[in-house]
């Protein structure tokens, strides 16, 4: 019976692993910059296995691909630049500026301008990702300046103070501010709808999401996180993952070592899983039955099936990992 | 042509708005005024190491202006979502009477909000004689739990933690980590007495068992080498930790790792109990360290982070509430609507039965923070933060 039993647990552990890998397309590999350590680590989606540890700059953040793919930029915050790794060759090969402590950034859909939030200096710079040449810095952007998200017609960036609170809509292209908008305390990470109508941004002690109407600006709704057995201070939502038919959105949950699953048009919670502590950088894979979740707290990544709602594996990783990309 | 003028009136209308709206100069300025003392033993004399006092060089001034200084620079990036300006007058002044006559002065020219950096007797004689006018009151730095209870009132907050607030963080610490029998060394000034009754109190909430109260002396007499010598102090005693109610400092220096039994020291030396403390390193704490040590050049102390977050609750209260008027403020600062972000940790707010801030605090060495209390797996119904201070039935609070 007890070796039965045995076997049952294994195969069922078996097929959650055979399930996993549908990491089709590109390498497949899995990106996560530990900011504590200084690397980025490699993983390869089929088996989880450690393809590489790439050395980078000092506490590698936020990461972004660009050149299709070719390309993943990582802020090395401490060393104040962003680096460009070449994917086909996992080297390092350039170089950009973006300012003092660039922190999260991001870039603009047509590839031309690279928007990065300096948090010491309460700025934002915007580079040329291709050149690596600063092309105009945008000062008064609240205090500590966190969260970086373009509307996808790339006209609009939406910029997160965390310590003011607001959220500061800029245009980067001629670098005037265009508006600002009181958020939920303490607010990190933004995603617009796909449609372009909608902004929601994490307020990470609020434990809530503000939603800005991404044309006109105005405060237009608030999702509460709440869950019996989680304490209130311990919601902290951070970063975003979203379909590509903008229907469902993931939400890290931080200390509440919860993945929020949101059905955006009703707003509805409709389920939280259970993912590692301080759970806070997520990227769905292409197929989107995958979501990779870093968790800052526990060292590793927690892969969760989408369509299960479940965890289905965690894989260590470096220290204090921050930021997850999938190449696939 | 008609038509060409009208078009450049839009526009002009068009640029005025934008201009307005985004723009400083026709917002109304909200100026809060500091106090302090010209004289104040608790910087000039109160944990000042022996070194320093004879020192040229090591005396550097600690006081809280520091980062209110630090607050009313980041006040600026507030201005466009507060819709006001924020400005700072401090006074520095002698006494209690005169810090009155102050206030009275200031508030006859529109200030209404104040910090006041002064120790329990001022602040509570300020906020006595002041308790009738439209003001608010936020103590930075005095600790005294007679503040929060029958001396409280409904115009003063208090941003500074309680010593209550100390000892039921050091006291959960304890606990958790089975450190449960406390010997306790008490010093001579009342606010020894004061620190070891609070601790008194933690022990009997938490369930420590302070094996003995032993009064210390400093001093080298060997008359009196029960009160002035380690080696009588904490010999003959079955403890796991000594708690050590020193406020003044010097003597407390001198007990970690001379203890006659190996035993954790904590309170004014060892693990120490502080609102914030340098080498914190999440919650945003390390950026809060930079600004504040760029601006400086120095590391910022407990003192300095009071007075920052309070300006900086002043700011915030002001964009929420959407007013200036003290007396809203005030309401909105009671209500449950409010968070505060003292970039350690959990939102924090105002206990409406006695305006204390509920707050995290760092259990913390020289150079390092331990872990903040509540310590985890102390649990309160309604708010984990309040676990640590006076609750809602403890208080002999009476607005």
């Amino acid at each position: 019976m007890f070796f039965q039993r045995h076997i049952l647990c294994c195969s069922t552990v078996l097929s959650l692993i055979l399930v996993t890998p549908v990491f089709a397309e590109g390498t497949g590999y899995i990106f996560v910059s530990n900011e504590a350590d200084n690397t980025v680590t490699v993983i390869d989606g089929k088996n989880f296995e450690i393809v590489k540890i790439i050395p980078t700059g000092e506490r590698p953040r936020d990461m972004r691909w660009h050149k299709n793919n070719t390309q993943l930029l990582i802020a090395a915050s401490g060393s104040d630049r962003i680096e460009v790794l070449d994917v086909a060759s996992l080297e390092i090969i350039n170089f950009l500026e973006a300012g003092e402590d660039p922190e999260i950034f991001s870039i603009d859909p047509s590839g031309k301008i690279l928007v990065a939030a300096n948090e010491d200096d309460n700025e934002v710079t915007i580079t040329d990702p291709d050149t690596g040449k600063q092309i105009r810095t945008i000062e008064d952007v609240g205090i500590e300046p966190e969260g970086i998200t373009f509307r996808n017609d790339g006209e609009v960036v939406f910029v997160t103070s965390e310590v003011t609170n607001t959220v500061i809509i800029i245009d980067p292209w001629s670098g005037t501010i265009l508006d600002e908008v009181l958020v939920g305390n303490r607010p990190r990470r933004g995603i617009v709808t796909p449609d372009d109508k909608e902004y929601w941004v994490t307020n990470e002690l609020g434990g809530t999401i503000s939603i800005l109407d991404a044309q006109t600006f105005e405060l237009i709704d608030e999702i509460l996180f709440e869950k019996p057995g989680m304490r209130e201070g311990d919601i902290n939502p951070v970063d975003f993952a979203m379909t590509a038919d903008g229907k469902t959105a993931y939400i890290t949950l931080g200390r509440a070592r919860h993945v929020a699953i949101v059905d955006v048009a009703s707003r509805d919670v409709t389920d939280y899983v259970l993912a590692g502590d301080r759970v806070w950088g997520a990227a769905l894979t292409a197929d989107e039955k995958f979501l990779v979740v870093t968790n800052g707290a526990s060292d590793d990544i927690t892969i969760i099936d989408t369509i299960k709602k479940v965890a289905v594996n965690s894989v260590p990783v470096g220290r204090t990992p921050h930021t997850v990309r999938i190449d696939d | 042509m008609h038509w060409i003028l009208r078009l450049v009136g839009v526009i002009l209308i068009a640029v005025l708005t934008v201009k307005s709206s985004l723009g400083n100069d026709d917002l109304p300025i909200v100026t809060i005024g500091y106090l302090d003392l010209i004289q104040d033993v608790r910087y000039e004399d109160w944990g000042v190491h022996p070194v320093d006092i004879r020192s040229a060089t090591a005396i550097v001034d600690r006081r809280a202006y520091a980062g209110a200084q630090l607050a009313i620079d980041e006040l600026k990036q507030f201005t466009r979502i507060a819709k006001a300006r924020f400005a700072m007058q401090r006074e520095t002044v002698e006494n209690a009477a005169s810090m009155i006559a102050t206030i009275n002065r200031l508030r006859e020219s529109g200030t209404y909000f104040f910090l006041m950096d002064a120790p329990d007797s001022v602040v509570g004689e300020v906020a006595a004689q002041t308790r009738d006018q439209d003001i608010v009151l936020f103590n930075t730095t005095a600790t005294g739990d007679a503040l929060r209870n029958e001396h409280c009132q409904q115009h003063l907050f208090h941003i500074a933690a309680s010593r209550s607030m100390m000892a039921d963080a050091v006291a959960q610490y304890l606990v958790s980590r089975k450190w449960t029998r406390v010997l306790v060394l008490r010093g001579p000034l009342p606010e020894d007495i004061e620190m070891t009754r609070a601790f008194e109190r933690s022990a009997e909430l938490f369930g420590l068992n302070i094996s003995q109260i032993r009064d210390f002396v400093l001093g080298n007499d060997p008359r009196a080498r029960e009160a002035n010598n380690l080696n009588f102090l904490t010999g003959s005693a079955k403890y796991d930790a000594v708690f050590v109610a020193d406020v003044d400092g010097e003597f407390s220096l001198t007990v970690p790792f001379a203890t006659q039994k190996p035993a954790a020291v904590t309170g004014a030396s060892g693990i120490v109990p502080r609102v914030w403390h340098w080498s914190y390193l999440r919650h945003g704490a390390p950026q809060v360290h930079g600004r504040f040590e760029r601006m400086h050049g120095r590391r910022m102390g407990e003192a300095d982070w009071g007075a920052w977050v309070a300006l900086k609750t002043i700011g915030m209260a002001i964009a929420r509430a959407k007013t200036t008027n003290a007396v809203e403020v005030a309401a909105y600062l009671r209500s449950d609507k409010l968070r505060i972000d003292g970039s350690k940790g959990p939102g924090m707010s105002i206990r409406t039965w006695n305006n204390q801030l509920r707050q995290p605090i760092m259990l913390t060495t020289e150079n390092w923070t331990i872990t903040r209390a509540p310590i985890e797996g102390f649990k309160h119904q309604t708010n984990d933060l309040d676990t640590i201070g006076h609750g809602e039935r403890d208080t002999n609070c009476k607005f």
